[in-house]
């Protein structure tokens, strides 16, 4: 049974089908959610949050694209409006040179290169973070990426190409190894 | 290019297996939570967070007071005019073309919002004149960093509330976080890539274009 269909039944009163969807899709939800996040318990309700929302809105789906468009597009607001306001509690607790990023801090401890990549992607201004992650890390195309943030094909490209030169010259370090 | 092209595809790669890797889909344990949300009925968003819940409570409670006061201010300005009147049995009917109380509460955010574009217009017309020069202004770094600040505080407004002008201020916030990171290092790199952004960007004459009839939140909402 394809979405439209599973669309369908919800839309007729079968609760089933709501987990028949959760199914299909829940894995890339919550893996789009931890990726932005860095965090399990934000992934998590982020994830919750999407879903909820999806289904109590479903009237607002036309079907004129395809579910996962539209269910990426109500995860990535859920997921940004959430960290926006996540990070303006968290800069009233914190000095604000600390509250740059909302996203969990590498450890220490962890290999060199894990630590800087996190940091440069994390030193990403989120406009250009929210592409890389979804473009070069999730696999999502530029259409999708354009349908779920409502950005021209062309805006999600030059974004991400800005991403990626900005970690490239962050993690110039590395490249000569990379190169060769 | 090639280089650039292999350096983009390692970072990727890495990325894909270092940054935020994510465990296991928890389903079974969220779609109870789900569920639970939805057999409630209840169209409400849980608190995002829950370590943030309490705060966020709070903040609600106060936008909530805070809207409540100023409804209250509006509405007894609002009735004056009408008690000196008739013996205030009549209700007034509004010309057409006049305002409407959501179009006068809503000018407070068109009138910052102006202001704003212009001053950062200002801005980024400074620093194109600069690029390049010997003698860069030098508080072109503190200026972007205040109105990035500025910039992100009408994005919670309703002021952001048109898909134009949500659009226009995200793209405002990337401009001028990229000024205040290229005044933090110097670094030519970073000047790249704004000279590249303000030369391809359509930025300022989309800055100078704003309808604001069209763009006013109370008819966008």
């Amino acid at each position: 049974m394809d979405d439209k269909q599973l669309v369908d039944r919800i839309r007729s009163g079968d609760r089933s089908a709501q987990r028949a969807l959760y199914d299909v899709h829940v894995d890339r939800v919550f893996r789009l959610a931890y990726r932005m996040t860095g965090d399990d318990t934000l992934a998590r309700d982020f994830t919750q949050d999407a879903f909820v929302r999806a289904f109590d809105r479903l009237d607002g789906y036309r079907g004129d694209a395809a579910f996962s468009t539209w269910m990426h597009s109500v995860t990535t607001s859920v997921v940004l409006n959430g960290l926006r306001r996540v990070k303006r509690v968290r800069s009233r607790e914190v000095p604000m040179e600390a509250s740059h990023d909302v996203t969990a801090p590498a450890s220490q401890a962890e290999p060199d290169l894990k630590r800087r990549l996190a940091e440069a992607v994390n030193g990403l201004p989120e406009a250009y973070r929210t592409v890389f992650v979804m473009h070069d890390i999730e696999g999502y195309t530029h259409g999708e990426i354009a349908a779920a943030l409502e950005l021209k094909t062309g805006t999600s490209k030059a974004r991400l190409s800005r991403a990626r030169a900005r970690l490239r010259m962050d993690l110039q370090e590395f490249a000569e190894e990379w190169v060769a | 290019m090639r280089d650039n092209d292999s350096v983009d595809e390692r970072i990727a790669e890495t990325a894909r297996g270092l940054y935020h890797a994510p465990p296991p889909t928890p389903s079974e344990e969220m779609w109870s939570d789900i569920q639970s949300r939805l057999d409630a009925g209840s169209d409400s968003m849980l608190p995002i967070g829950r370590r943030e819940s309490r705060i966020s409570g709070l903040t609600w409670w106060i936008g909530i007071a805070a809207a409540l006061a100023i409804g209250l201010g509006v509405g007894r300005m609002s009735l004056t005019p009408t008690r000196a009147g008739e013996g205030g049995a009549q209700v007034a009917a509004v010309p057409s073309g006049a305002p409407s109380q959501a179009d006068r509460s809503s000018l407070p955010y068109v009138v910052a919002t102006q202001g704003h574009l212009d001053d950062a217009e200002s801005l980024l017309m400074t620093v194109k004149a600069d690029r390049g020069s010997s003698a860069p202004e030098v508080q072109t770094g503190t200026r972007a960093r205040t109105l990035l600040s500025r910039t992100r505080l009408l994005m919670e407004t309703p002021a952001a509330a048109t898909p134009e002008m949500k659009a226009l201020l995200e793209d405002l916030e990337l401009m001028l976080m990229q000024v205040v990171v290229m005044a933090d290092t110097e670094d030519p790199q970073e000047a790249r890539i704004l000279d590249q952004g303000l030369a391809e960007g359509d930025l300022l004459l989309r800055m100078r274009s704003v309808n604001w009839t069209r763009t006013s939140p109370a008819r966008g909402l």
